[in-house]
């Protein structure tokens, strides 16, 4: 009785494993980083490229946390997903010690014709040491946002908005507005973000063609830092950073300075169109200037590239190369002009082929038509006036840069004392891992 | 020789306290070994590690941001462990009083102790916010001037942060607590004979009484400062200016932001050894002023 139990039990599993759905299409990891929302639209684009393809099927995973660690593990243990979004800094370091498959290599003869379709700074970016390690899918362009309502407030014209920094200087005292205590109630503008885009706006160099230190040599980037530092002394360091940290954890949604109205000027990326259609209040009105105001010898419509904004990479010792060279591709758009129209309506997330096809497509040209915003960003991108800032210390570099403005800002050392020792610093970190 | 029957026992021991003797070996033992060797090499976990001998230490000793972080570390144990025993005493002593909802106030005490670390750094985060902080509100309320930056200043963000490590004394406290509660009554009833008041009480029966937790919770304060790290990271990253740039926090940058693990390892000895060295000069002083019941001093 027992022997005939065992019997069917075994059958039953026989049946079971021989009818048990197998896929035949090869089996590729995506890690990335986004969370919250953003997963869904992730699994979406993995979902779309899946139905693109018949022998390929990619599964997106998101590491909400500790990305580098887990990349660093897996590494360690030859455990590796088969593409990777680098959205953290010490690419070009992982690259250098060969944790990544050359690119340019993979693609053989269809490299150049790639490069014929797509803008250099897809690969630029990662192009380090004679190979190509990375391809940038997106970069973000940014402009200065206005809010019109405290420009009329302020007996500003809305349709001339500050286009120097003088300008920009001028418009900030007057839109500056104080509470009864005496706080800062509202700002015309703050240059929140980091030195390394406020150099680049400057028209100043971080680092050499070797990816040496070479920021405190720069005029340009010492301007910069004092134009960053003269809020400290014309609107009291205390009320600055009372002000600032009064909004710097809730930069996103609806509690973003500027669309919560605490910021008169901002400026910020392309995605903040979005923002601002689901979280502004009513009666809410805004202008984009054409570019983010810089000074004489700056660089207009400047943006600066880093390589760890979501480039693509596809860690050595994956076992498919060339299907995870594929997504790499859809992702980009290239081939996949109708699905990257889609990505980009997804996630404002702007193509790169230089032809521009992928903006005639004709899902891109109605998500224009809605939020025609986006045309002063394609200016923009279309410029081509980026600074590609390239070090294999860069997750170093930025942490002393921000460390430099803090130490400015605050008063704490001159500008040129805080630039001088943290390129001290970082020369000392690029000397090690040189050797 | 040991019977058959011994043996077996001995194995059947060994069996049933494997669980944690594997995790041990492999969780705990295995790293501290290899993080002496780690310590010796130039080694960012993905390419093979490179023997360089001391040269880790050598940089230590020549680094600005060790020293910074050596300083901002010390800073915080100086100030936080004396305070901390003070204010974990006093609670304790307040916890310790016959008054009616006693068992409340001492569940509203310990209740901080329960609360996640991320979540009770992001409520300070905003107690502490300089315009629209409820501690810089109280302030405006009563005073009429404005509050000071708390962590946002570089010279108040260490400060802060021994504040907010004081509201979360609870589990500290308790420790006292349950001493006070084991300090004889009558030792009470005799320095009220000797005509002593309350504060020569606390001072002459209760503190000499509890001195060997006062001691055990030093010695785990000291610990805990030297580790300080999740604070820090979550609620100012090492800034402002690198004033919170705590040691254990620069020991895990450099890990995993700045691919030094070699640097890092050779970075938490240099902790090992300053914890271990404290921690035997607390132990050797602790003659002079721990009383222990059980032995004539």
């Amino acid at each position: 009785m027992l022997k005939r139990r065992w019997g069917l039990a075994l059958a039953v599993l026989l049946v079971l494993l021989v009818s048990a759905p197998t896929s035949a299409k090869i089996q590729i990891t995506y890690w990335h980083q986004w969370t919250g929302q953003w997963t869904k639209v992730l699994e979406d684009i993995a979902n779309l490229f899946n139905e693109s393809q018949d022998e390929i099927e990619v599964k997106a995973v998101v590491i909400p946390e500790n990305f580098r660690e887990r990349l660093m593990s897996a590494a360690a243990v030859g455990d590796m997903p088969d593409v990777v979004s680098l959205t953290g800094d010490g690419n070009l370091y992982m690259a250098e010690r060969g944790l990544f498959l050359p690119i340019d290599e993979l693609m053989g003869d269809e490299w150049e014709a790639f490069k014929e379709w797509a803008m250099p700074v897809v690969w630029e970016v990662n192009d380090w040491k004679g190979h190509v390690w990375a391809l940038t899918p997106y970069i973000d362009c940014c402009s200065l946002y206005y809010n019109i309502n405290h420009f009329r407030e302020a007996g500003l014209d809305p349709a001339s908005p500050p286009r120097t920094i003088e300008e920009l200087d001028l418009y900030t005292e007057k839109l500056t507005r104080y509470d009864a205590r005496g706080n800062i109630d509202v700002i015309g503008f703050y240059p929140s973000w980091g030195l390394d885009y406020w150099g680049t706006v400057f028209g100043g160099s971080f680092v050499d063609d070797d990816g040496a230190p070479i920021f405190n040599k720069d005029p340009k980037i010492l301007a910069a830092l004092e134009w960053i530092t003269s809020y400290s002394h014309k609107y009291d360091v205390n009320k600055i950073v009372a002000f600032e940290s009064g909004i710097s954890e809730e930069r996103a949604g609806a509690l973003d300075p500027f669309i919560s109205e605490k910021k008169s000027m901002e400026q910020q990326g392309q995605w903040v169109i979005i923002n601002i259609a689901n979280y502004a209040p009513e009666g809410f009105e805004y202008g984009l200037a054409p570019f983010t105001p810089y000074p004489e010898g700056g660089r207009e419509g400047g943006i600066l590239v880093r390589s760890a904004y979501g480039a693509l990479a596809i860690p050595k010792g994956t076992k498919h190369p060339e299907a995870a060279l594929e997504f790499i591709k859809f992702w980009i758009g290239y081939g996949y002009e109708a699905q990257r129209a889609k990505i980009f309506e997804w996630g404002a997330w702007m193509p790169l082929d230089r032809e521009q096809k992928i903006w005639q497509q004709a899902t891109t040209l109605e998500y224009l038509k809605q939020f025609p915003q986006f045309e002063v960003f394609r200016n923009i991108l279309y410029m081509q006036n980026w600074a590609v800032m390239k070090t294999p210390v860069d997750s170093f570099l930025f942490d002393r840069l921000s460390a430099a403005k803090d130490y400015a800002r605050l008063l704490e050392k001159t500008p040129q004392e805080a630039l001088d020792d943290a390129a001290a610093e970082v020369m000392k970190e690029y000397e090690r891992v040189r050797r | 020789m040991a019977s058959a029957v011994v043996r077996k026992r001995r194995l059947q021991g060994l069996l049933f306290i494997s669980p944690w003797l594997v995790g041990f070996l492999v969780f705990t033992l295995y790293p501290f070994v290899s993080s002496i060797y780690f310590s010796l090499t130039s080694y960012d976990v993905i390419s093979p590690p490179e023997y360089i001998g001391l040269e880790n230490y050598r940089n230590m000793m020549a680094d600005p941001l060790v020293r910074k972080a050596l300083y901002n570390t010390f800073y915080y144990a100086v100030f936080f462990i004396p305070l901390s025993t003070i204010w974990g005493i006093c609670v304790a002593l307040m916890l310790n009083l016959k008054v009616r909802g006693m068992t409340v106030y001492r569940t509203l005490f310990y209740i901080p102790s329960i609360v996640p670390i991320v979540a009770s750094s992001m409520v300070w985060l905003w107690l502490l916010n300089p315009q629209y902080g409820i501690i810089n509100g109280l302030i405006y309320l009563f005073f009429k001037v404005p509050g000071p930056g708390w962590i946002t200043d570089p010279r108040l963000s260490k400060p802060s942060l021994i504040l907010m490590g004081l509201w979360g004394i609870g589990q500290t406290a308790l420790i006292y607590l349950a001493s006070l509660q084991d300090v004889p009554e009558s030792l009470y009833e005799s320095a009220e004979l000797d005509g002593a008041n309350a504060f020569q009480k606390v001072i002459h029966v209760t503190i000499p009484m509890i001195s060997p937790v006062i001691l055990f919770n030093v010695i785990m304060g000291l610990i805990g400062t030297f580790q300080y790290f999740t604070q820090a990271y979550i609620m100012t990253g090492g800034g402002p200016a690198d004033s919170t740039l705590f040691y254990a926090l620069y020991l895990y940058n450099s890990a995993f932001r700045f691919f030094k693990m070699g640097y890092a390892s050779a970075m938490a000895w240099l902790m090992f050894l300053v914890i271990f060295g404290l921690t035997v000069l607390t132990f050797s002083l602790s003659s002079r002023w721990v009383y222990y019941g059980g032995q004539a001093r």
